[in-house]
């Protein structure tokens, strides 16, 4: 196992009789980082999940957690992480209150400590006003946020979630996301899957994109990025005719793609799929320029992870 | 007197981490929140109530209990292994509906697998389950107890036999609640469990004294002194065949509590039993009933125990 890697998988493969659920995977998720673990439905998310919480056997492979066999000292990995299943039941006829202190109970949180730390999970997913509420009684965000707190207890290294957003209307997701965040800033390692793209691109500084069991690619975002995604979306907006800018645009090194956009009146917008670094854009204004085309407007596209995900999987299913 | 101490230490530790079992905090705590356990103790005292109620009328429609102070202690004792007997049917098909949806009913409200992530090890989560199962009984025995009471009213039963019925009982308790809670550790489903449960009761309750009716009258022709089959074996392999047939009749509840109970009413043994010969034998000492049946229910109700605990420990895929 690497020396600065707090959870590591090789060659981890899981076999549910003839379908493969995953297939020799091996990731890599460095302390401090948050992981987002994206790939369609039914490409083995939950079950490499499932495996690191040491609930799932591995049928091969090897699986550490902060240098611990996942398989071989299931009790020390436990100690370690904090793990939010995508389902999970709830105790309805406890308090809220009485819920976290059942779990500090489970995590061996000795007695003494136990008041005080709850308090401050209550806090910190901003539940202390419904502490004495019945757990049935709160919405699915609540309860999602409860379940967050608990996995919290023993203060783990690690936190494995599982679709932590699922099913939450956009106020909670957003709380959600806010709550991973704060919870990276306190050095928090987080290794979550979701299919809220945008939610892995606000707050995961490392993406693993698994499709058909096989993990297609991995590495941290910015060069994700620039692996998938190599060209610029560009949208020029000129004063003429296009059919100039188009021509001189078709003869560039490194334009792919040149199409015409809806534009308010009078002006023409024009986007081009460009390989190229800053200078080269430059250059492009220039030839424009020189041409005589009157350009009043660069801009350019963000590269989302949208597209990122998109074209590394394949559209597969296990 | 240093290993004195270190028992007693050892054991005061085991005692408190038992107390502070977080399983058994929340079972009791969930049991009590309920509608459901109020609804099981109604249930329970109102149907022995009624069972009680019947066995009175149908006696003194016979007898009159206070024509003599014999048929007074009778009526103590008629009471009393009623409401025994009605105790023992209840435990024996309670028990089972409390215990057979302890784990799995965790996994079908998948609670159990938050659990499982937790430092909580498996033993102390079977034995929180089974602790919490074993204190319901035992406050559904103490609400029964002034049923019990009564019989004291008329005399006729001495404190030992209440002592070692209740023992019975406990252990009774003991064993179907272990039993069906290895069914629910191995189940995903509590109608499973529930279902492997009430057969092993049906098989234990009604299965055993069929068993041993076979057995009796299997033997009674093959070990015969005169006229047996294999009589030219000798006496010792009748002799043996008594024991096997008292000891699988010591696992039935009912028979243990009537042969216990009809030879300490008889000639008051507690301990050891003289017993006429199934295969037409001479006279044979055999335990009471109770210790046997205890010691049987005890072990198996461990066993089941420990199977319950590595079926927790073992992942389910």
């Amino acid at each position: 196992m690497s020396v600065d890697a707090i959870i590591e998988t090789e060659g981890l493969t899981k076999r549910y009789g003839k379908v493969t659920a995953i297939d020799g995977l091996s990731i890599r998720v460095e302390k401090g980082a948050v992981y987002g673990f994206v790939g369609p439905n039914g490409a083995g998310k939950t079950t490499t999940m499932r495996i690191l919480a040491t609930l799932t056997r591995p049928t091969a492979g090897k699986a550490w957690v902060g240098g611990y066999s996942v398989t071989e000292e299931p009790r020390q990995v436990r100690r370690l992480i904090g793990y939010m299943p995508d389902f999970f039941g709830i105790y309805g006829d406890m308090t809220v209150r009485e819920y976290l202190e059942f779990f500090a109970a489970c995590y061996e949180i000795p007695e003494s400590r136990r008041h005080g730390l709850i308090d401050d999970l209550l806090e910190l997913v901003d539940l202390t006003h419904r502490q004495n509420d019945m757990v049935d009684k709160l919405s699915r965000g609540l309860k999602q946020r409860l379940c967050l707190a608990r996995t919290l207890a023993h203060d783990p290294e690690v936190l494995i979630l599982d679709e932590p957003a699922s099913g939450l209307d956009p106020r909670a997701r957003i709380e959600i996301r806010e709550l991973l965040v704060e919870l990276a800033r306190m050095g928090k390692t987080i290794f979550f899957s979701s299919h809220i793209l945008s939610d892995v691109e606000e707050i995961c500084t490392h993406l693993g994109i698994i499709e058909a069991g096989k993990l297609v690619a991995q590495g941290d975002v910015a060069s994700m990025r620039a692996i998938w995604k190599p060209e610029r979306d560009i949208t020029l907006v000129v004063l003429d005719g296009p059919d100039n800018a188009k021509a001189i645009l078709s003869d560039l090194e490194g334009v792919s793609e040149v199409e015409e956009m809806p534009c308010p009146e009078g002006r023409h917008c024009l986007r081009v799929i460009f390989s190229g670094d800053d200078e080269a854009v430059s250059e492009m204004v220039r030839r424009l320029v020189e041409g005589g085309v009157r350009v009043i407007g660069v801009s350019e596209a963000e590269r989302t992870l949208e597209t990122v995900f998109m074209r590394a999987t394949k559209g597969l299913v296990t | 007197m240093r290993a004195v101490t270190a028992v007693l230490g050892r054991l005061g530790g085991t005692i408190s981490r038992w107390r502070r079992n977080p399983v058994l905090i929340k079972e009791l705590r969930g049991r009590i929140r309920g509608k459901r356990a109020y609804q099981i103790l109604a249930g329970y005292l109102g149907l022995l109530g009624l069972f009680l109620s019947m066995v009175y009328s149908v006696y003194t429609s016979e007898v009159s209990y206070t024509a003599n102070a014999q048929a007074m202690l009778l009526m103590g004792q008629v009471i009393f292994w009623s409401v025994i007997g009605a105790e023992m049917m209840m435990v024996i098909f309670i028990t089972p509906s409390l215990a057979s949806g302890a784990i799995s009913g965790e996994r079908e409200s998948q609670t159990f697998e938050l659990l499982r992530t937790t430092l909580l090890p498996a033993r102390a989560l079977v034995w929180g389950k089974i602790s919490a199962i074993m204190i319901f009984v035992v406050m559904l025995l103490v609400a029964a107890s002034p049923f019990v009471a009564i019989s004291f009213l008329f005399g006729g039963i001495s404190p030992v036999e209440l002592a070692v019925m209740h023992e019975m009982l406990l252990v009774t308790a003991f064993g179907f609640g272990a039993v069906s809670l290895a069914f629910s550790a191995r189940s995903r489903r509590t109608s499973t469990a529930s279902l492997l449960s009430y057969a092993f009761a049906l098989i234990m309750t009604g299965g055993v004294p069929i068993a041993t009716l076979a057995i009796a009258t299997i033997a009674a022709n093959v070990f015969a002194p005169t006229g047996g089959m294999l009589q030219s074996l000798g006496t010792q392999w009748g002799a043996g065949a008594d024991y096997v047939i008292m000891s699988v009749l010591s696992t039935n509840p009912f028979a243990t509590i009537l042969v216990t109970g009809g030879a300490w009413v008889s000639d008051g043994s507690i301990w050891m039993l003289r017993l006429q010969s199934f295969t037409g034998g001479s006279l044979f000492s055999f335990p009471s009933p109770w210790l046997p049946y205890t010691a049987f229910y005890l072990l198996m109700g461990l066993i089941a125990l420990e199977l319950a605990i590595r079926w927790v420990r073992r992942p389910m895929d």
